[in-house]
C-alpha cells in the first residue's frame, strides 16, 4: 500500500511542477516594471503626501518649477520668475502645453489647480506646507500669473516643486473626488492607463510630451508598471528572477547580493535624497546637560559616525557637519565633521561639570532600523552617557516631536534638505515647532529667518552658509549621516540618469535591451 | 434551525463585542492627523483637519456615529485613500478568501495522506517521517518560510513566481506560507485521532469480517477520525487568516489583509473597523458551519 500511495503522491506533485513555465519574466518587450515600497494613497496629486506615491505622481504631472537630478530648482512649467516688489513672484508660463485630455496648460489653469490644493473643503494634506504669508494668485494675463504674500516666504520655491501639481481646470471641476482619486490627468511625460488597487498601476508613454528638453527628458518605453511590493527580500527576488526591471529601497543585507551579480547585468544605484539622519537634542530645562554647548559638542565627538556608516550603512551615505549638508543650498565643504575623539569628549564633559557622564533618554520611530541609534547608545555610553532608548510608532513618535513630550534626544531622519529653509525654521531656530528652546542658536536662528524671508536664491546661499558654521559650532544635534536611497536596477534597463533627488524616480530616459 | 438562529444571534453580539474593542483599542494609540499630516502643518490645519474627518468629538459620540451609520451600511470614508471604507476592504475579500482557500487545501493536501499513512504505519518509518514534517511546519515561521520559497522556486527554480498575482500559478507559494501551520497541525490531529479510531473493536469487527485494509481505514476509519479534525479546522481559520496577512504582504498579494496592515500604520479608523468586522463575519460563519458539519458527521450530536 504505501508504494502505490507514495508513487500516486510524486505523480501528483511532480508534472504540476514541471509544467509551470518559468516566470514570464518582467520580459514583455518596451514594459519596464518597477516595484516600489507601497502604493500612493491616491491618484489625485492633491491628496499624496507621503513619498511612496511621488513615482507615479510626478510621472503624470508636471510642476511650475521642480529639482533636477542634481537637486537644483529648474523651471518646468513656469519658463521664468522675476520679482515686481518684494512680496510677489512673477511666473511666465510656457506656451504649448496641453493636458493629456486636450485641454490647455495656461494661467487660469495655475490659478485653478493651487486654489483647489489650498480650498478647505479638499482637506489635502499637503496644504499645511504652503507659506502663511500666502495671498493668492492673480492671472495677469494668459501666460502670467503672479503669486502674492503678505511677506517674503522663501520656502514657496521648495513647496511648488513637491507638492504643487498643474491640473486641468474643466476636468478637475467636473468629476467627483471619488473618479478623480483614480483616474488622474496631467502634462506629464506618462498617460495614466489603469490602477489595480495594490496590485499595480500601469501608464503608457505621451508621445506629445512638452518637456523633453527639460531634465525629465523623454519617456522611450511604451509602458511602466508600478507594482506596490512591500517585502524588501522580495522586491530582490522579483529584480533577480526577471518580474522587475527596478526596485526601490534595496535593504543593506541585499546590496552584496546585487552587487555579486554585476556580470549579469545588475546594478545597485544611490541617489543622494538630502535626507540627513541626526538625533536631536532635546532639553527640558536649562540646567540638563544637554542644554550645555560643551556636552553637546562632547557627544558629536563621542560617535564614531564613519564606524556606524561603514558597517551598519555598508559604506550608504556620508558623514556630515551640519544640517546644511551636501547638495543643500549653502553647503559650506570647509565646515567639516567633529573628529572622533574619546579624550576630548571626556574633556569637555568634565569641563561642563559631568566628568562621570550622566542618564538620558533617547526616542526612535519603529519604522527605522533600530541598529543605528542602538551604535549610538553604545558609543555614548563610552564616555559615561547612559542612554536608555523609547521605541514607538511612527505616528506617536511624531506626535512626540516636541520639547514636553519627548525624550532628551530623538533619533530623527528628515528629507527634502536641498533648501535648508523649512528644516530650520521647524527643527533648528528658537520658537521653532519642533525645536528646543535649550538647544537653539540665536545667531543662527536671526540668519535662518533673514534666509527664510529673501526669495533670491543666490542671496541666500551665503546666509546659510554662515548657519552651517554657527550650527557645527553649537550643535542642536549629533548629525550622523546622508541617507541615500538605494535602487536595484537590471539588466534591460538602460540610459536612466538616476533617481530624482526625494525618494522617487520618473521613467523616463531609459530603453529596455 | 432553531439551532442555527440561536448561533447567528450569537454572532451578532460578538460582532458587537469586537466592534467595541476595535474602536478603543484603535483610540488608544492616538490621533491619526499624526500619521496622515506631514510634520510642518500648522495647528490650526491639524484642527481643521480633524474637524472635517469628525475626530474633534469626544470618543463615545464617534462611536455612537460609527454605529449609527455602519447600521446604514455606511462605514464612513477611509481617511488615507478618502474612498468609501466598505466597498475598498469587501472589494479585496474574495482575493483574501480565495489565499485561504487554497491555504486549506494545500493543508489538506498534506495533512490527510501523511496522516493516514502516519497512523497506519505507526512507530515506523512514515510515521516517523510525518511527525518530523509536522514539528518543522508548526515550528518555522512564516516569514522566514516565505523567504525559503521565494529563494527556492522563485530565484533558483523559476518554476513559481515570486510576487504579484496576475498568474493562475501565483497562488501557489502564498498558499503555502498561509497553509503551512495549519498543515502541520492537522497532519498530527489526523494521526492522533485515527490510532485512536483504529483501536476500536469495531475496526477488529470490520477487519474480521474480511474487509480489504485499505477500505477498512478509509471508510470506517477515516469518517469516524474526521469529527475532531472538523472542529480543529473551523478553529483553523483564524490561523489561516493570520498567515494570510504574512502571505499578502510577502508575496504582494493583492487581498485584504495587506490594506488593513496599512489601515493599521496610518490609523485608518474605518478601514480597520470595516477589516475586523468582515474577518469577524467571517470567523462566526465558518464556525457555525463546523458545528452543522459535525453534527452531519456523528448524528449523535445535537445541541441540547
Amino acid at each position: 500500500m504505501l508504494p502505490r500511495l507514495l508513487l500516486a503522491m510524486l505523480l501528483v506533485a511532480l508534472p504540476s511542477a514541471a509544467s509551470l513555465p518559468p516566470t514570464a519574466a518582467a520580459q514583455t518587450p518596451n514594459t519596464l516594471v518597477i516595484d516600489t515600497t507601497a502604493e500612493a494613497e491616491s491618484l489625485d496629486p492633491a491628496l499624496v503626501a507621503q513619498a511612496s506615491g511621488f513615482s507615479v505622481i510626478n510621472s503624470i504631472f508636471d510642476n511650475l518649477v521642480e529639482r533636477d537630478y542634481s537637486g537644483a530648482l529648474v523651471p518646468m512649467l513656469a519658463e521664468s520668475w522675476s520679482f515686481p516688489d518684494t512680496n510677489t513672484i512673477e511666473f511666465k508660463l510656457r506656451q504649448g502645453v496641453t493636458f493629456h485630455n486636450g485641454e490647455p496648460f495656461n494661467a487660469a489653469s495655475v490659478k485653478f489647480s493651487i486654489d483647489r490644493l489650498l480650498d478647505p473643503n479638499l482637506n489635502s494634506p499637503l496644504r499645511g506646507g504652503w507659506p502663511q504669508s500666502w495671498q493668492g494668485v492673480e492671472i495677469v494675463d494668459d501666460f502670467t500669473v503672479r503669486f502674492h504674500f503678505s511677506a517674503p516666504e522663501a520656502t514657496i520655491f521648495d513647496t511648488l516643486a513637491q507638492s504643487a501639481a498643474m491640473v486641468p481646470p474643466v476636468y478637475y471641476s467636473s468629476n467627483s473626488e471619488d473618479f478623480l482619486a483614480t483616474n488622474p490627468v496631467g502634462t506629464g511625460p506618462f498617460k495614466f492607463v489603469e490602477s489595480v488597487r495594490d496590485d499595480h498601476t500601469t501608464l503608457a508613454a505621451n508621445p506629445s510630451y512638452w518637456g523633453v528638453d527639460t531634465y525629465k527628458g523623454a519617456p522611450q518605453v511604451a509602458t511602466v508598471i508600478f507594482r506596490p511590493v512591500p517585502s524588501a527580500a522580495t522586491r530582490v527576488a522579483d529584480l533577480l528572477n526577471g518580474t522587475a526591471d527596478m526596485i526601490f529601497d534595496v535593504a543593506p543585507d541585499d546590496i552584496d547580493t546585487l552587487r555579486g551579480r554585476t556580470s549579469d547585468g545588475f546594478q545597485v544605484v544611490t541617489g543622494n535624497s538630502a535626507k540627513l539622519q541626526f538625533v536631536e537634542f532635546m532639553p527640558k530645562k536649562a540646567t540638563d546637560p544637554l542644554a550645555d554647548r560643551r556636552v553637546r559638542q562632547a557627544l558629536n565627538m563621542a560617535v564614531d559616525v564613519d564606524s556606524i556608516v561603514n558597517n551598519l550603512f555598508k559604506g550608504l551615505g556620508r558623514r556630515q557637519a551640519s544640517p546644511i549638508m551636501e547638495g543643500a543650498l549653502g553647503y559650506d565643504p570647509s565646515v567639516s565633521p567633529y573628529d572622533y575623539n574619546l579624550t576630548y569628549a571626556k574633556q569637555l564633559l568634565a569641563d561642563a561639570g559631568y566628568p562621570n557622564g550622566f542618564n538620558a533618554t533617547m526616542d526612535l520611530a519603529n519604522s527605522d532600523d533600530p541598529a543605528a541609534a542602538d551604535a549610538v547608545i553604545g558609543q555614548l555610553s563610552q564616555v559615561g552617557v547612559k542612554v536608555q532608548s523609547r521605541t514607538f510608532d511612527v505616528g506617536t513618535f511624531n506626535s512626540n516631536w516636541s520639547q514636553d513630550k519627548s525624550g532628551d534626544m530623538r533619533m530623527a531622519r528628515w528629507g527634502g534638505l536641498q533648501d535648508p529653509a523649512v528644516f530650520l525654521n521647524f527643527t533648528t531656530v528658537c520658537g521653532g515647532f519642533l525645536a528646543d528652546q535649550f538647544a537653539c542658536d540665536q545667531d543662527a536662528t536671526n540668519l535662518a529667518k533673514q534666509a527664510a524671508a529673501t526669495f533670491d536664491l543666490d542671496a541666500r546661499a551665503p546666509l546659510y552658509s554662515q548657519i552651517s558654521r554657527l550650527l557645527h559650532d553649537d550643535p542642536m544635534g549629533i548629525y550622523m549621516s546622508s541617507v541615500l536611497s538605494v535602487y536595484g536596477v537590471g539588466p534591460r534597463v538602460q540610459g536612466w540618469r538616476g533617481p530624482t533627488g526625494r525618494d522617487y524616480l520618473i521613467p523616463t530616459n531609459i530603453t529596455l535591451q | 434551525m432553531v439551532y442555527i438562529l440561536q448561533r447567528l444571534l450569537h454572532g451578532v453580539f460578538v460582532l458587537f463585542g469586537i466592534s467595541v474593542v476595535v474602536f478603543g483599542l484603535t483610540w488608544l494609540t492616538g490621533d491619526p492627523a499624526s500619521v496622515l499630516l506631514p510634520l510642518n502643518t500648522p495647528p490650526d490645519q491639524i484642527a481643521q483637519f480633524r474637524h472635517q474627518l469628525g475626530l474633534d468629538q469626544p470618543v463615545p459620540i464617534q462611536y455612537l456615529d460609527f454605529l449609527g451609520r455602519a447600521l446604514h451600511g455606511d462605514f464612513g470614508i477611509s481617511f488615507r485613500q478618502r474612498t468609501a471604507a466598505l466597498p475598498l476592504v469587501a472589494e479585496r475579500l474574495p482575493v483574501t478568501l480565495e489565499l485561504m482557500g487554497a491555504a486549506l487545501l494545500f493543508a489538506l493536501l498534506v495533512a490527510v495522506p501523511l496522516g493516514i499513512l502516519a497512523a497506519v504505519f505507526h512507530r515506523r518509518t512514515p510515521d516517523l517521517l510525518a511527525r518530523f514534517v509536522a514539528l518543522l511546519g508548526q515550528s518555522v515561521a512564516a516569514p522566514w518560510l516565505g523567504v525559503m520559497l521565494i529563494l527556492l522556486f522563485a530565484v533558483t527554480l523559476r518554476w513559481l513566481p515570486s510576487s504579484g498575482a496576475d498568474k493562475p500559478q501565483s497562488i501557489v507559494l502564498p498558499a503555502i506560507v498561509a497553509g503551512a501551520y495549519s498543515a502541520a497541525g492537522l497532519t498530527r490531529l489526523l494521526r492522533s485521532s485515527l490510532l485512536e479510531v483504529l483501536a476500536n473493536d469495531y475496526m477488529r469487527t470490520a477487519r474480521a469480517k474480511g474487509l480489504p485494509g485499505r477500505l477498512v481505514v478509509m471508510r470506517h476509519g477515516l469518517k469516524n477520525a474526521a469529527i475532531p479534525v472538523v472542529t480543529f479546522l473551523g478553529l483553523q481559520i483564524t490561523f489561516l487568516f493570520g498567515n494570510a496577512v504574512i502571505a499578502e504582504a510577502m508575496f504582494a498579494y493583492p487581498g485584504m489583509s495587506r490594506l488593513a496592515v496599512e489601515a493599521i500604520s496610518t490609523r485608518d479608523m474605518p478601514v480597520i473597523q470595516v477589516f475586523v468586522l468582515l474577518a469577524g463575519v467571517l470567523v462566526v460563519l465558518v464556525n457555525l458551519f463546523a458545528d452543522l458539519v459535525y453534527a452531519w458527521l456523528d448524528p449523535r450530536i445535537r445541541l441540547a
